[in-house]
């Protein structure tokens, strides 16, 4: 492991809310439970999105549809918080872990994807209220949405059976 | 407690309590499910209550096949799990709050699908929605989708504490 990263990590496992975490161990169920809450906020938001994109619920307006995005935010926001909870919690355990590797890959790219709609598919979408059809691209960004996130649930819940293999890196 | 050492013995609760994979795979399958169903249903609480009103209410039923899957998937996920921990399960009391939290929640949801219905069932027939389109939601409806929101978030919380009962889990620290 490169020096940069170790001193990285040991930067994480040594912040105040690293410490006191592992110091009190209910603030880590408690950050687990708002992570699944979280995790349903965010998928509900994304789940009625991106397959109204998709071409479910037709007769609803793409500009009426994408009010419901905040819900998706929320969840992620959350899911970040508790997210950096845990991580200072462990910073060499996760880091060494695969799925945790392969978790955090994966919301890069859901990310980027989300990033890439926005700035293009969704101001054209908001713009014309009356919207009511999808480019290819849009629907190929939502499904890949979907396909991501699921997968980011997947490897998620994975991290616990990986704990004590080796990093991918 | 027979039948829970008979349950726990079948091959495929064997394979789920023993193999590498088999506990893993439907824990991570139950989180998928858990966000379709749950994730679908509180957007629909949160439009009942007035949230995105631009959207139709009635347009929420094409969204009800996903919510099932979810549910199924869950509902078999759910077994599998049981069936290979059974006896440890039956006594473990967020697990008992679980099951009673998602028997109270899918009656509050029926009961809510069914009180939308009524109020406006001219926006729930085969194709299109009408120009009426059910867009304020009763009182009624209104307090079903708070229920519905508390019970299903209730479950997720005694599910997560289940493990935390279970000696094994314990161990573990997770």
């Amino acid at each position: 492991m490169a020096n940069d990263m170790k001193a990285l990590l040991q930067f994480a496992h040594d912040t105040w809310l690293g410490d006191y975490t592992r110091h009190n161990s209910w603030l880590f169920t408690l950050g687990l439970v708002l992570h699944f809450i979280g995790l349903c906020l965010l998928m509900g938001g994304m789940l009625v999105i991106d397959l109204r994109i998709l071409g479910l619920a037709k007769r609803v307006p793409i500009g009426s549809v994408l009010a419901v995005l905040p819900v998706a935010i929320v969840g992620f926001v959350l899911n970040l918080l508790t997210g950096i909870m845990f991580f200072c919690f462990d910073p060499f355990g996760y880091w060494r872990n695969p799925a945790f590797n392969i978790k955090m890959a994966l919301i890069l790219i859901a990310g980027l994807n989300a990033l890439w709609f926005t700035f293009t598919e969704h101001r054209r979408l908001a713009a014309t209220r009356g919207g009511f059809n999808t480019s290819g691209a849009a629907k190929l960004s939502a499904a890949a949405s979907l396909f991501l996130w699921f997968s980011v649930i997947l490897f998620g819940r994975l991290i616990v059976a990986f704990q004590g293999s080796s990093s991918l890196f | 407690m027979g039948w829970l050492s008979w349950l726990e013995s079948l091959p495929l609760s064997d394979w789920v309590a023993t193999s590498d994979w088999g506990y893993a795979l439907m824990l991570a399958i139950h989180s998928i499910g858990m966000a379709a169903i749950v994730g679908l249903l509180l957007v629909l609480d949160f439009r009942v209550l007035g949230y995105a009103s631009a959207i139709p209410i009635s347009a929420f039923r094409n969204f009800t096949p996903y919510a099932w899957a979810g549910f199924f998937l869950n509902l078999i996920s759910g077994a599998l799990l049981f069936a290979s921990t059974a006896s440890r399960l039956v006594n473990n009391w967020p697990f008992l709050a679980k099951m009673a939290c998602i028997i109270a929640a899918g009656a509050t949801t029926y009961w809510l699908w069914r009180e939308l219905r009524t109020r406006s069932p001219s926006d729930f027939e085969a194709d299109s929605h009408s120009n009426v389109a059910l867009i304020i939601a009763s009182p009624l409806a209104k307090t079903l989708a708070v229920l519905s929101t508390a019970l299903w978030l209730s479950a997720i919380v005694f599910g997560r504490l289940i493990a935390y009962v279970m000696d094994h889990a314990i161990l573990n620290g997770q």
